[in-house]
């Protein structure tokens, strides 16, 4: 209960999703000689914009074009919302701390992380547009590029500490035992959750927003951020099983440097937006299929090793 | 389900030709779309690749060549700078040039040395447009903010010293408007330090960005015979190896009394292109600094011819300012005459005829970006769809200044 409500649960969340959307504009800003976000709430340094922005798109009007299946337009935002937001099920928030307990926490999580593409395929097919219908196409291009290295650098991690998440907070972090593996990952999900220089799926210079480009107002609160929550996710994955998640400490505390070390991976991905240009998707494809291939098989290999030893 | 991909507005076109047929999707890329500016171009795309592509430009003519019939040619310079407000000095300048040349007017020579910095610093302020644009048509949106954060700082200058950041309507036939203050004088060298270091790092973070560099490097390529063919000018010509430059080639100005060279790129791909923007905004620099130091700080701000038609009253001032009401009396002659300046984007043409009246008979102008488009359009084909924005941005097309 106190993990489905609090820690991961929908409060953090939700508290994750205004804060990384208002830390990405403020940290692109500082690169880039500007303030960000500042006017609304000044003296916290426009934080409430985010909420501004939600409140703003919640009330404008909902269009739905035409031509579409209405049921499905208006359904398909809220599912992928739902399954980005899955992983969470598994992904423990402190010992014990977990909605769902299970021995096979990481697969059920890597199963579901690549299931909410087809769900943006569909959602962006249900739009029933040129450029909606390019992006998935992208999409579905980017996820054979990175399911392959992102699975086996969690697969790597799995050899050497088993499938229960839960045990991943003792020991060795992760990072120390396959920093291979732990590059792998901060690619592949940078790739995965559209982070620069991958960000193709909803490139604006060539395809206006990909697979977000006919919502409005609501649903595309639901869609797009839906990206922020398969971030989420992914920061809180890659932090339990890389960075040793809530480790050294436990209870309140040991939440407090799991949410530090979540939120510094975010960070790392959310910079990359002020250092990338966006990269060609044929450019995008030969990095995961080549380099990162290649890097992940690696990263197996060095789990193995420590099998071994 | 049976579903026919027309119902969901995804229209593919079938055609026999060629091995196999094909099959390929129409996209309408503008003229509402994030990166098109004011124009629609028909993209025929087979799988990513580009096979043919349709400019539609035309959405923001202003008949600007009627509009310069229709009134006083002195009111032709605010109007014909918004042809492109970037490069605005350039455009009057080669505006100003065409009424010299018809009314048989000269330069003084205080006006000559100002033109050339304000020129100069037009040019960087249309290549800083450009490169920003380019950036974020590429992703990179701290390269948009950097360029248009120093583009700032030369817009100021230009505000200090005519009054207006963007529409300074400055130049004027026989010289130039205003005097710039003391103000301009001293922060004008202190800009320029400031440019030359970040532009390096721009460079470093843009283009030598391994993303950058991929996403421009054997883009969009135009060989040296087709940029000929196609009369593509500024950097979409020198970017594919031709050397040709209006400033040295046609020379106007004082631009033979400097030491500057001709930027030449040979790879004739938008890595090319840009490099070209780069080297330019170097020599810019290089220009305006040796100017600063010849620039006369006293002396009459027009030339000779063009003081008569002044009133001895405001004659007095010539030196610090120049009232158009002398301008507002002249009528143009029963002649022509053509003026040629070399932009950020290209060279500008204006030709004037005279009517015997306040207004022009006739004013034709040639812009850059209209002659560019044929020639960014053949860099195009068999490009990539996300090239499209990567080549747009490297021949700088300004669908306002194609369209006039």
């Amino acid at each position: 209960m106190v993990a489905a409500v609090f820690f991961p649960g929908l409060i953090t969340m939700g508290l994750y999703l205004i804060l990384a959307v208002w830390a990405e504009r403020k940290l692109a800003a500082k690169v880039q000689w500007r303030y960000g976000p500042l006017y609304v709430s000044e003296k916290l340094g426009g934080v409430l914009q985010t909420v501004a922005d939600l409140l703003k798109l919640a009330f404008s009007e909902l269009v739905v074009p035409s031509y579409t299946n209405r049921a499905l337009f208006a359904a398909l935002p809220a599912v992928v919302f739902f399954v980005e937001a899955l992983p969470l099920l598994f992904i423990p928030g402190g010992p014990g701390l977990v909605m769902i307990p299970s021995g096979y926490g990481l697969l059920y999580v890597v199963a579901i992380i690549l299931i909410s593409t087809p769900a943006v395929v569909a959602m962006a097919w249900a739009e029933a547009d040129k450029f909606t219908f390019i992006g998935l196409l992208r999409e579905l291009l980017l996820e054979a590029a990175y399911e392959v290295p992102l699975v086996l650098s969690l697969l790597a991690m799995a050899l050497v500490y088993g499938t229960d998440l839960s045990t991943y907070a003792q020991g060795l972090p992760g990072i120390a035992v396959n920093p291979v593996a732990f590059f792998v990952y901060l690619v592949a999900t940078a790739m995965a959750t559209s982070r620069f220089p991958f960000e193709i799926p909803d490139a604006d210079a060539e395809i206006v927003l990909g697979p977000y480009t006919e919502y409005g107002s609501s649903l595309f609160l639901l869609a797009y951020g839906s990206n922020y929550v398969k971030l989420y996710a992914m920061a809180l994955l890659g932090a339990l099983v890389f960075l040793g998640g809530w480790a050294p400490l436990a209870g309140i505390a040991g939440i407090a440097v799991y949410i530090l070390k979540a939120s510094a991976l975010t960070a790392f991905w959310l910079l990359l937006r002020a250092v990338y240009p966006r990269m060609r998707i044929d450019q995008a494809l030969r990095l995961g299929w080549r380099e990162l291939l290649f890097l992940s098989a690696a990263a197996v290999g060095v789990s193995a090793l420590w099998r071994l030893w | 389900m049976g579903v026919e991909m027309r119902e969901y507005g995804l229209v593919l076109r079938e055609t026999s030709s060629g091995p196999g047929g094909r099959r390929t999707l129409e996209l309408l890329f503008g003229p509402q779309h994030p990166t098109s500016g004011h124009i629609r171009f028909f993209v025929e795309l087979d799988g990513d690749i580009i096979v043919d592509i349709q400019p539609d430009p035309g959405f923001v003519h202003r008949t600007m060549e009627k509009l310069g019939e229709t009134r006083h040619f002195i009111m032709g310079i605010p109007l014909f700078e918004r042809l492109a407000l970037p490069d605005a000095i350039n455009v009057t300048w080669a505006y100003s040039m065409a009424l010299e040349r018809m009314f048989g007017y000269d330069v003084s020579e205080r006006a000559e040395y100002l033109r050339v910095i304000f020129g100069e610093m037009s040019r960087i302020s249309a290549h800083l447009y450009d490169l920003g644009l380019h950036a974020i048509m590429l992703g990179s949106s701290t390269g948009f903010m950097w360029a248009f954060g120093l583009r700032d700082l030369l817009v100021n200058l230009w505000a200090i010293a005519t009054g207006s950041r963007t529409t300074p309507t400055w130049v004027v036939p026989g010289g130039v408007r205003r005097a710039p203050p003391k103000a301009f004088y001293d922060r004008l060298p202190g800009f320029l330090d400031f440019l030359e270091r970040k532009l390096d790092e721009f460079y470093k973070l843009v283009i030598r960005n391994p993303v950058g560099y991929s996403r421009l490097k054997d883009v969009g390529y135009l060989s040296k015979e087709e940029a000929a063919a196609y009369l593509a000018t500024g950097p979409g010509i020198r970017g594919s190896g031709v050397d040709w430059d209006t400033r040295r080639d046609i020379p106007y100005g004082i631009y033979k009394n400097f030491e500057w060279n001709v930027v030449v790129e040979d790879g004739g791909d938008s890595l090319a292109r840009t490099l070209v923007r780069i080297g330019e905004i170097r020599e810019s620099i290089k220009i305006i600094r040796q100017a600063f130091k010849q620039v006369p700080m006293d002396g009459p701000l027009i030339g000779h011819a063009a003081t008569h038609k002044i009133p001895p009253k405001e004659r007095e001032m010539l030196n610090e300012l120049v009232r158009l009401s002398g301008y507002y009396v002249t009528t143009t002659p029963l002649a022509e005459g053509a003026g040629m300046t070399e932009g950020g984007r290209g060279r500008y043409f204006f030709q004037v005829w005279g009517s015997g009246t306040e207004r022009l008979f006739r004013v034709r102008i040639s812009t850059p970006s209209w002659q560019n488009l044929r020639a960014f359009m053949k860099a195009c084909i068999g490009a990539r769809l996300m090239d499209l924005p990567a080549i747009y941005g490297s021949f700088g097309f300004f669908p306002p200044e194609a369209d006039r």
